[in-house]
């Protein structure tokens, strides 16, 4: 396969690798640059689990080819927060319980970021439908719905 | 044997609160790593061929183009290595077979290279020529006549016949009131945690395997893996990593002795992991059971007998299937006070996916079954649902027909609470009559009771219990060392709840390490809801033995009676003067020197009173903690289209003591939504080629954020006597009755009983018109 050079930004750091041509941005992600929080459950973009930010959207990083992410810029889950001081939606699962195996967690997060960026104070159907496209086989959803709430609370200052 | 404990309720502090899991912070931030992210220096890749017939014979493999591939460092096939027939109950799988494949996906050679794309050329370059063989691809099919043969030494096709009588029930259908008869069928379902299965495994140079895996039976599951791998059991090391999600799955299994073969031929480390449709094909799937349960009663309700019939589909090969159909068979028998009992199986073989272990081990299958057939005997006798449980139900010290006995037992009071919650008496009334006014959308509620083990005394005949090491360190941090590992569930913070309870520790000095069979002490592991029963049963032994040992301590360096002393906030403080206290980390350093290097040790065990292995006609006490639930149900079901609609579900169950709520109620809410699924969506599909239809989450739906219904959970008030920290394990039972709620449900709303899962739209539409049809008939 046709090897050539990849330059874009994942997590404000600019990068330039090589990569394969066939290659997916969630290999890339995890092989090339060792960012393993962005997990892979069925390399098909039918669960979710690999989700991150390209360009301020979340795409199935398991779907978009390395090369389609030229010039773009990534955020995956180890971007979210400085690692210390989590993110409000990350702090938001830790207190609620949000988390079983956590295996779905880091897409789970980045979806909910985005649906709380669409709607800063979401209805339940709107929680329920901008979290579909990730798959969770631990918590029966619950704590999740829980936890997006309190995010938004605590966002928007009001807890 | 120990069967007068009997343990009061502590002034408990921590356990009982609701505490954020231990891990959470590194998964939230990634920072966990699981078995697909694992690397060891020099690993290769493994893949495995599969066969693309469900039943055919080998006539030929040619693998001399695929050695050829560049980067490939080994392919093997059945006949090239050294392997035995293995499996946990019956040995019949091979690792790779030999002469012949017995379904789409069976092992059929593999590989080992440098990446997945070498591995997977070298597939597509092995040449098989296969004789295909006539196949079974319904358990009904698989005892008749003339029926093909998949194991020989199993001719009928039966891997297991089981009878369990109890009394003369022929007599009992004789004279009875009202005698019913049912019949119930379950489908295949996938258990679909979202990382796949998988592991690492290298070999040393004395023929020392270290497989990184993770494993419900870390211990145990080496047992098995020896006989597949013709290797002594001591020379197996599983070092176990997060995992992501096991619902029983992740028991023995054949892909972690299968990487380690190819690991062992390629020389090097190999990382096997299956991709999600080879986790689909070759998982073990719960086994579908065909049930016919006939039932006899008095005219007041009172529970006289039962007669079950059991046919269970076990796939191709047996895996726990065995103690799965006899869990099918009697597990509910200890909800129930019913005096005479028959309980006959067939498990038979068929030439699909194997079948094994799924979250609730048959028991969810014969939940379905029976507790939709105690509601329509209800409706025979012009009795409530609630009504003709509760004059049936066990209580506390209920020893049943098995020789099986309740300890604590609150069945009652969860069926009370969650019929309050749901406000069910009200709405049954409220929904009939806005049904009556509404034509196209009907509302239904029901309920379901559920019973589950805590650990289950019928694997291993001298060992039942767990046993924990506590280790502080020579500055106070305390290790607990125990074989249940953390699947999800949460049992690292379980544990560290009761260490900081017990020692009144901060949880930044509790460490739970993974299981590392080189270092935890013997153990089963996390089946048979038996994680938090068993090790906090002996976690709570282990804590009073260090903290005698500490207390000891203290009174030497404080010069204090020790009856003066008492723990508090990782110190040893006399309790008539606070300012007099050793912290623990004073304590641990003097104990090191004192003793040189030597840690504090806290030592426990723990076996369940009254608890034994079962003789041969299956009688003995299986269990020391039977756990209970019920579930109420409310539906919508729109008539023009079939659409089912679980709008909520309230949940109560009895786990002994809850030790962390916040994990309690996750673990319920999770186990409901599976049932959930299972009810009304999940089923793994094959084609009349004997391929799965469906082997991907695109056409094998799990519900998703916008399905599930909004779920209500709660516990009893109850303490289980038989261990320190009184608490009985969620995992299991939190799924028995949410499909059969379900099912209640829909018949509450539209009339109509289904039989077989799941219920879908389709099915539920041609119900309707079916329904609509014959009433037409009529007028």
């Amino acid at each position: 396969m046709e090897a050539r050079e990849l330059n874009f930004t994942v997590n404000g750091k600019p990068q330039k690798i090589e990569i394969r041509t066939n290659w997916t941005l969630a290999q890339v992600l995890r092989d090339k640059l060792g960012l393993l929080g962005t997990k892979i459950g069925c390399g098909e973009g039918e669960c979710g689990a690999c989700t991150v930010f390209m360009n301020g959207k979340t795409v199935t990083s398991c779907l978009v080819l390395a090369v389609q992410a030229e010039g773009s810029e990534i955020i995956t889950i180890e971007g979210l927060s400085d690692g210390k001081t989590l993110h409000p939606v990350q702090q938001a699962f830790v207190d609620v319980g949000a988390i079983q195996c956590g295996y779905c967690t880091p897409g789970m997060v980045m979806s909910t970021v985005a649906l709380l960026q669409r709607h800063p104070d979401p209805t339940d159907e709107q929680i329920r439908y901008g979290l579909t496209g990730n798959l969770c086989r631990c918590t029966g959803y619950q704590k999740i719905f829980e936890a997006v709430k309190l995010a938004s609370k605590r966002i928007r200052g009001a807890a | 044997m120990m069967s007068d404990v009997h343990f009061e309720k502590g002034n408990f502090t921590v356990v009982g609160t609701k505490q954020p899991y231990v891990d959470a912070f590194d998964k939230v931030t990634g920072r966990t790593t699981y078995i697909t992210d694992f690397s060891l220096p020099g690993m290769l890749h493994g893949k495995a061929l599969r066969s693309p017939y469900p039943h055919a014979r080998i006539l030929s493999i040619d693998t001399s183009a695929a050695e050829k591939v560049p980067g490939i460092k080994c392919v093997i096939t059945g006949k090239n290595i050294r392997q035995n027939k293995w499996g946990p109950v019956t040995k019949d799988e091979y690792l790779l077979a030999v002469d012949k494949v017995n379904f789409v996906g069976d092992e059929v050679a593999a590989v080992a290279g440098i990446d997945e794309e070498a591995c997977e050329e070298a597939l597509s370059k092995i040449k098989v020529e296969y004789e295909p063989l006539p196949a079974i691809l319904t358990m009904h099919d698989a005892m008749k006549e003339g029926a093909p043969v998949i194991h020989e030494a199993f001719p009928r096709n039966v891997n297991h016949h089981f009878d369990i009588p109890r009394g003369d029930i022929e007599s009992v259908f004789k004279n009875a009131y009202l005698v019913h008869e049912g019949e119930y069928e379950t489908q295949l379902e996938y258990q679909a945690y979202i990382e796949p299965m998988g592991g690492v495994s290298t070999w040393d140079s004395k023929g020392n395997l270290t497989i990184y895996a993770g494993i419900q039976t870390p211990t145990w599951s080496r047992n098995d893996y020896a006989v597949a791998l013709d290797m002594p059991v001591e020379k197996i090391r599983i070092v176990q990593q997060y995992f992501g999600g096991g619902f029983g799955a992740k028991l023995s299994q054949q892909v972690h002795p299968l990487g380690a073969l190819i690991a062992k031929y390629a020389g090097q480390p190999v990382r096997f992991v299956l991709d999600r449709s080879e986790d689909f094909q070759c998982g073990l799937p719960r086994v579908p059971m065909y049930f016919r349960i006939k039932t006899a009663w008095d005219k007041n309700g009172k529970y006289l007998g039962k007669y079950t019939y059991i046919l269970a589909d076990n796939g191709a090969y047996a895996s726990y299937g065995a103690p799965i159909a006899l869990t099918a068979m009697y597990r509910i028998d200890i909800m129930y006070q019913v005096p005479v009992l028959r309980s006959v199986c067939d498990l038979v073989y068929t030439n699909k996916v194997p079948t094994g272990c799924f979250r609730g081990f048959g028991n969810t299958q014969m939940h379905l079954a029976h507790e939709s057939h105690i509601d329509e005997v209800a409706e025979m006798l012009g009795i409530s649902a609630q009504e003709l449980r509760y004059r049936n139900l066990a209580v506390p010290g209920y020893k049943n027909p098995h020789g099986w006995k309740t300890n604590s037992c609150e069945i009652r009071q969860c069926i009370e609470k969650a019929v309050k919650k749901s406000d069910y008496d009200n709405k049954r009334k409220e929904l009939a009559e806005e049904n009556e006014k509404n034509d196209s959308i009907k509302r239904g509620i029901g309920l379901a009771g559920a019973v589950h083990v805590s650990g289950n005394r019928s694997f291993i005949k001298p060992f039942e219990g767990a046993g924990i090491i506590l280790r502080m360190n020579e500055q106070g941090r305390v290790y607990v060392y125990s074989n249940e590992p953390d699947m999800g569930q949460g049992i690292r913070t379980t544990l560290s709840i009761c260490v900081a309870d017990g020692l009144k520790l901060d949880f930044d000095r509790i460490c739970v390490p993974d299981p590392d069979t080189n270092v935890v002490p013997f153990g089963l592991g996390c089946f048979a809801s038996r994680g938090t029963y068993m090790a906090t049963g002996a976690l709570h032994v282990a804590i009073e033995d260090m903290k005698g040992k500490l207390l000891n301590l203290a009174s030497d360096l404080l010069s204090l009676p020790k009856e003066e002393l008492e723990l508090e906030n990782g110190s040893v403080v006399s309790k008539n003067d606070k300012s007099k206290r050793a912290t623990y980390a004073e304590l641990a350093w003097k104990h090191v020197c004192d003793f040189p290097g030597q840690h504090i040790l806290g030592i426990g065990h723990f076996t369940p009173a009254g608890v034994e292995y079962p003789d041969a006609t299956k009688y003995n006490n299986i269990s020391g903690g039977y756990a209970f639930g019920c579930d109420v149900a409310e539906v919508e079901v729109n008539t023009n289209t079939g659409e089912i609609k679980v709008s909520n579900i309230w949940a109560v169950h009895d786990v002994g003591q809850p030790i962390n709520r916040l994990a309690l109620e996750g673990q319920l809410q999770g186990g409901i939504a599976q049932g959930y699924g299972w009810a009304v969506m999940e089923h793994l599909k094959y084609n009349p080629d004997g391929k799965a239809a469906n082997a991907c989450f695109l056409d094998y739906q799990i519900p998703t954020a916008a399905d599930i219904p909004n779920i209500d959970v709660d516990f009893a008030d109850s303490f289980e006597w038989t261990t320190g920290f009184g608490a009985k394990s969620i995992g299991e039972c939190a799924t028995n009755p949410a499909a059969p709620a379900i099912l209640n449900a829909i018949y509450n709303a539209i009339g109509i009983r289904f039989h077989n899962l799941p219920i879908t739209s389709e099915k539920v539409f041609s119900a309707l018109r079916e329904k609509e049809k014959a009433s037409k008939t009529v007028e």
